[in-house]
């Protein structure tokens, strides 16, 4: 309780033996005795005044004066006594101050018991009042203030006599009697007095433990102000609302949450010092009470606020207690920054020296550090980041204010833990750096190394995405750390994969793609067994497909599936395919791109089969230039990429239709030689597709005149063929071929090797047995196929007949065996036998076929010729000599001269049917000789053997005019170039195309003259016939010129009489046309 | 000295009036053609920057590379060729590329003003002579197409030094030790 300090007159002034004593301020007392003087002088005077003016209206006044003045003096004495004692004790005897306060008291009371009406009474009597109380009469002072307050009801010092009374009463500690004084104040109009009315019944209920009236009272207080508010006591100014604020700490601690008291007190607090004065009562308050989250939350408030001194260094150490005992760390940061600082206040004083200095060092020290370790601890457990992000910065905090710490690598470790911890990953990346700088251990300089990789690359990764300036220094750390991680060489087998594909993964995040591959690749080599390379090769691809380089991720793919022990079957699987995805996408964008490049786009695709050359890409790309120039129509190249596919790929399934596409398009420019090549390697290459492509073939070397290498390609085409149409197709030309190269044998096996059991093929094989003279096979044969020539095609049934009415003209050829007596007989019957054969042979003619018909014709002339002979041969029966030998002998000359014209005329008849049909085979020259063929005329004349010329530039641009401008111009002029350059057979072969295109009579004519060149004069005979028929004077002239080379000069002549005068170019004319004659060899003569 | 014909081209119009795809003389039709060749231009020369963005990229790294001579040194003169010549490869396709991509636009460039030059003449706007710009376009078209092959030719270079080295590489992994730390250290 607060007590008011009185004098205490008489006490003695103790003087100190040894203690040092003050000396008294001699100006000062000087100038106390000359006050003393002065007021002497005041009194006498007043005193004299007061003699002068009795029943004066202003005696009171002067009474009033004369009191004041004796008290006044009364204290200078008293102060100089104080003053004259050192000041040592503010108990002391001083006899004429007593005196005169006694005179004062009594002057006061005259005027109270004089005057009574006086205004001055009140004051007069509260005056005397405090008279007494100085005087130690505190009896008679209640008793003076009783009657204050009793006799003037209306004084306004009648409030602070209660005032008085009340600590009268609250001194003796009689609260209720204060309490009831206090309560006298507060019913009455507010006044002055009323704030410390309050305050000071405030404290009656404190001590009465009612808290909650207290506090209402004391807030009354805290919370208005006014003159009141400010009381002086001995000399000291006091504050009521500082006062209230500190004193209601008690009842607030009993009445109200402890979190709420520092907000309480901040809003209460009329100012700082005040606020700062209640806190330190709640920090003692709740310390005594034992309530530890008071005490944390005041002190830490105190700490903050007050001034450092050394009390400080108590308020950390309950603020530690506090934190540690409630265990909430939230604002351990701030908790050990206010340790600390208490720490460094504290140490600034000079006088804290030695083991008293280093004690309370490392008391404080271990507190800040028990606190942060603690609250790392808490946010562990329970993984609180917001936690760890506080605990890192009062780490932080510890360290800067203790940077010389002997425990600061700890720290820092655990600092970095928390930064991380609370993702703060840049500045967790930052102190590793620093940590591994100062580590003395290689170990723990690699270990922070690869920490601070691992936490700057958080950063680079974070979700959140940290700001760009930042993110920058990140990436500078990390490459900054793993060089050194790297450099230093001492990281973990495990770890060094790890920093590796960091740094790839960095670079990759920035999209430096082509720098991470490089880094990703050499991971997956150095380390292949390592997850983080099999996750690097993944990205790696990535990178590529970002780029767009799908030759690169091709490539690289490839490179990681023959890495050993890399890729786990999934992802080997997942790779193939991407590879070949990669390589469909690069072949598709080169080809897209070559579509628009011409010559370029060529060289683009051609560019990456090289680049691929091996693989699947390298032939797809190979395949897609051929297209590319095939498109173009650029056959060079075609011929020079298909060339490259058929030897780098001949495995490949488009081999076989590259070179089937060359061959077209040889054959399209009429590059003959170089189309069968191409259509044989086709077939090769391609067996799927060989018969049709050996066909294409053999009907070009057919058309060739190569008779040999035609057989052998039919009968590999052949073998290849399982149509049975295709095949007897196929089987007919080889026989027809064999047979024209006079190789009979050849032919029948071919026929029969194919199983010939159709009425065609046993006509051929019976016609060449017949040939050959095997008539008895022959006969057979033909005998098997007669039964089925209703199913024979027109030249199978004319076959069949001719090669029966040749077995018959056997018979004529050996003499007629005449019965003796029966002359007349034998030539009746030779003339019947005959008569057949020409039956035979007439059938032959009317079967369909004009070859056969022809060669029928001219064998009936044979026959007839034979028929003659054969009668010639009789002779007369024996017996029969002279005259009538001769008749018989004229008879039978008459007979056979019947015969032998009979046989004129079926040359005759044959000559007009081959002038008809416009045939000149060896039956027809035969016929048009007019001698009857003694062979069998039917067998197929070969063609001249073909000698191959070579290109030359002029042919080479007549042969692109035929592709880019196909027509008969274009193909007439390459015929021509062709027949001039010495290749009658291609020439004919275009010639014929150009035929096909509506080429007119010259065409025709070029064609006759290329057919005779080329050996086959039946059809030059029918070339030049039309065209000359048409009006051609040339194709007369060349006709009378075939005439020539085949001794038919008469003819010849004829038609050179016709033809007039000509006027053609070398090549248009035979020739014997040209009237050199004999440049041609003679043609062969029929069989 | 493709790219300053360009440059000159796409201002000054070579020749050919300029007449743009905004004119509103023009129907929607000769607009639309104007449009797509203006805007091949723009892509055209869209992709030349890009191809010398690449290049600084590569020349960047060749910096780094030489600046770690010693360390590429230690790993054999065998890996460390094979890495230069990737890195020459490298900037050498990338120099190619750049001057394909020059090629391009100044194809593209002549068929904008070939474009233009057509639409006013079939708009009866102006009278220009088509053929002389013809010529350039086939002219310039083989010139792009030289230079196609050219790159095409060192992207073939490039997959070789790029085998070489990997090749090498694995030679030197194989051997462990140092474990070719000179590449991560560029």
């Amino acid at each position: 309780m607060k007590r008011l300090l009185f004098l205490a007159l008489g006490s003695t002034l103790l003087a100190c033996g040894g203690a040092a004593v003050r000396v008294a301020d001699e100006s000062l007392v000087d100038t106390l005795r000359h006050r003393i003087t002065n007021v002497e002088n005041a009194v006498s005077e007043t005193r004299e005044i007061i003699n002068r003016s009795r029943g004066a209206a202003h005696l009171p006044e002067l009474y009033m004066r004369l009191a004041e003045l004796l008290s006044e003096e009364a204290r200078y004495h008293y102060m100089v006594a104080y003053e004259r004692s050192g000041r040592q004790s503010r108990v002391l005897d001083v006899p004429a101050a007593k005196l005169l306060k006694e005179e004062a008291l009594g002057t006061y009371r005259l005027i109270a018991r004089r005057f009574p009406g006086n205004p001055l009474v009140p004051q007069a009597i509260f005056n005397a009042g405090q008279e007494q109380r100085e005087l130690g009469d505190y009896d008679g002072m209640r008793e003076t203030y009783d009657q204050l307050v009793a006799d003037h009801p209306q004084s306004a010092l009648r409030l602070e006599a209660l005032l008085i009374i009340g600590d009268y009463w609250f001194d003796r500690n009689d609260i209720s009697q204060a309490a009831t004084t206090y309560q006298r104040i507060l019913a009455s109009a507010e006044s002055p007095v009323h704030p410390l009315a309050r305050f000071k019944l405030a404290w009656c209920k404190i001590n009465t433990e009612d808290c909650r009236d207290a506090l209402r009272l004391l807030e009354q207080v805290m919370q208005t102000s006014g003159p009141g508010h400010t009381r002086v006591v001995r000399d000291q100014r006091l504050d009521l609302r500082r006062e209230a604020l500190v004193d209601s700490v008690y009842c607030f601690s009993q009445e109200r949450e402890a979190d709420k008291a520092v907000d309480y007190y901040r809003r209460m607090a009329p100012n700082r010092a005040a606020f700062v004065a209640a806190l330190e009562r709640l920090v003692r308050r709740y310390s005594v009470i034992g309530d530890p989250l008071g005490v944390r939350l005041a002190v830490r408030e105190l700490l903050v606020l007050a001034p450092e001194d050394e009390s400080r260094i108590d308020d950390a150490r309950m603020l530690h207690d506090a934190v540690t005992r409630t265990g909430e760390f939230e604002h351990v940061a701030l908790d050990v920054e206010l340790i600390l600082r208490a720490l460094r206040a504290r140490l600034r004083d000079p006088a804290l020296a030695g083991a008293e200095r280093r004690n309370l060092e490392s008391e404080i020290e271990r507190l800040a550090r028990d606190l942060a370790t603690k609250a790392d601890v808490r946010a562990r457990d329970r993984n609180e980041p917001e936690l760890a992000r506080e605990v890192a910065t009062a780490y932080r905090i510890y360290l800067d204010l203790l940077p010389g710490s002997r425990h600061r690598a700890d720290i820092e470790e655990n600092q970095a833990g928390a930064l991380v911890a609370s993702s703060g990953f840049f500045d967790a990346g930052r102190l590793y750096e620093r940590m591994a700088k100062r580590a003395q251990k290689a170990g723990d300089r690699s270990k922070n190394l690869f920490n601070a990789i691992a936490a700057y690359q958080k950063v680079l990764i974070s979700e959140q995405g940290a700001p760009v300036f930042q993110r920058v220094r990140a990436n500078a750390g990390l490459r900054r750390s793993a060089q050194s991680y790297l450099r230093q060489g001492t990281g973990g087998a495990d770890e060094l994969p790890r920093v590796k594909f960091i740094i790839a993964q960095t670079l990759y995040e920035q999209g430096n793609y082509s720098d991470a591959i490089d880094r990703f690749v050499a991971l997956a080599t150095e380390h292949p067994s390592a997850p983080e390379a099999r996750a690097g090769a993944e990205l790696a691809l990535d990178a590529y497909r970002a780029l767009e380089d799908y030759e690169g991720l091709a490539r690289a793919g490839r490179r990681f599936l023959a890495i050993a022990g890399l890729l786990d079957e999934t992802t080997r699987g997942q790779i193939t395919q991407l590879v070949n995805q990669a390589e469909s996408q690069s072949l598709e964008r080169t080809t897209v791109a070559a579509g628009g490049e011409s010559q370029g786009g060529v060289e683009r695709l051609r560019a990456l089969a090289q680049r691929h050359a091996g693989s699947s890409l390298g032939e797809q790309a190979l395949l897609a230039a051929f297209a590319t120039a095939q498109a173009d129509g650029n056959f060079a190249q075609m011929v020079q990429l298909g060339q490259e596919m058929a030897d780098r790929y001949p495995q490949s399934e488009a081999a076989g239709e590259v070179l089937a596409s060359l061959g077209r398009a040889a054959a399209a420019r009429y590059d003959l030689d170089r189309a069968v090549q191409y259509y044989e390697r086709a077939a090769r290459a391609a067996p799927g597709e060989r018969g049709e492509r050996l066909r294409a073939a053999a009907d070009i070397r057919i058309a060739l005149g190569d008779a040999r290498g035609a057989a052998a390609t039919l009968r590999s085409a052949i073998g290849a063929t399982t149509d049975a149409s295709q095949r007897r197709e196929l089987v007919t030309k080889l026989a027809e071929l064999l047979d024209a190269a006079g190789d009979a044998r050849a032919a029948m096996d071919a026929l029969r090797s194919a199983g010939a059991d159709d009425p065609d093929a046993l006509g051929h094989i019976g016609v060449l047995l017949a040939r050959g003279g095997n008539t008895g096979e022959a006969e057979n044969v033909l005998g098997q196929a007669t039964g089925r020539i209703g199913e024979a095609t027109p030249t199978g049934a004319a076959r069949i007949r001719y090669g029966l009415a040749e077995l018959a003209l056997v018979t004529l050829r050996s003499p007629f065996e005449v019965v003796p007596g029966d002359e007349v007989g034998a030539v009746q019957q030779i003339s019947d036998n005959v008569s057949s054969i020409q039956d035979a042979y007439l059938q032959a003619a009317r079967a369909g076929d004009a070859t056969y018909a022809i060669a029928a014709l001219s064998r009936i002339s044979m026959a007839y010729e034979l028929g003659a002979r054969q009668i010639e041969g009789i002779h007369p029966p024996e017996g029969v000599t002279g005259a009538l030998a001769q008749r018989f002998q004229q008879v039978l000359r008459r007979k056979a001269d019947e015969m032998r014209s009979a046989s004129r005329e079926a040359l005759e008849a044959c000559a007009q049917k081959s002038r008809e049909v416009g045939s000149l085979t060896a039956a027809a020259r035969a016929c048009f000789a007019g001698t009857p063929p003694d062979q069998d005329p039917s067998a197929p004349e070969p063609l001249r053997p073909r000698r191959a010329v070579r290109d030359t530039r002029q042919v080479g641009e007549a042969r692109e005019a035929v592709v880019h401008q196909s027509g008969a111009a274009s193909l007439s002029r390459l015929g021509t170039l062709l027949l001039e350059a010495g290749d009658p057979h291609a020439a004919r072969y275009v010639l014929a195309r150009a035929m096909e295109e509506g080429g007119g009579n010259e065409v025709k004519n070029l064609l006759g003259v290329a057919s005779a060149e080329a050996g086959d004069l039946d059809a030059a005979f029918k070339y030049f016939r039309e065209a000359a028929a048409a009006g051609s004077n040339v194709a007369q002239a060349n006709l009378a010129g075939l005439y020539k080379r085949v001794g038919l000069n008469s003819l010849a002549d004829a038609e050179r009489r016709r033809a007039g005068n000509v006027q053609a170019p070398p090549v248009a004319l035979l020739a014997e046309a040209r009237g050199g004659g004999g440049a041609s060899p003679p043609p062969r003569s029929p069989r | 000295m493709l790219l300053v014909a360009v440059a000159v081209a796409v201002g000054c119009g070579g020749g050919v009036p300029v007449i743009r795809s905004t004119d509103p003389r023009l129907p929607s039709e000769g607009r639309r053609r104007l449009a797509e060749a203006e805007d091949d231009l723009a892509v055209s020369l869209g992709q030349l920057r890009a191809r010398r963005e690449e290049q600084e990229d590569i020349v960047a790294t060749i910096s780094r590379f030489e600046d770690l001579d010693d360390l590429w040194e230690r790993e054999g003169q065998s890996l460390m060729q094979s890495r230069r010549s990737l890195l020459e490869a490298r900037l050498i396709l990338a120099d190619k590329l750049i001057e394909e991509a020059e090629a391009r636009a100044a194809v593209d460039e002549a068929r904008l003003r070939l474009a233009r030059a057509e639409v006013l003449l079939r708009y009866a706007l102006a009278a220009p002579d088509l053929e002389p710009v013809r010529a350039e376009i086939a002219s310039l078209v083989r010139e792009r197409d030289r230079r196609v092959a050219a790159s095409e030719r060192a992207k073939t270079e490039l997959g070789r030094a790029t085998d070489r080295l990997w090749r090498d590489y694995a030679t030197a992994a194989s051997r462990g030790g140092r474990r070719a730390n000179a590449l991560w250290l560029e």
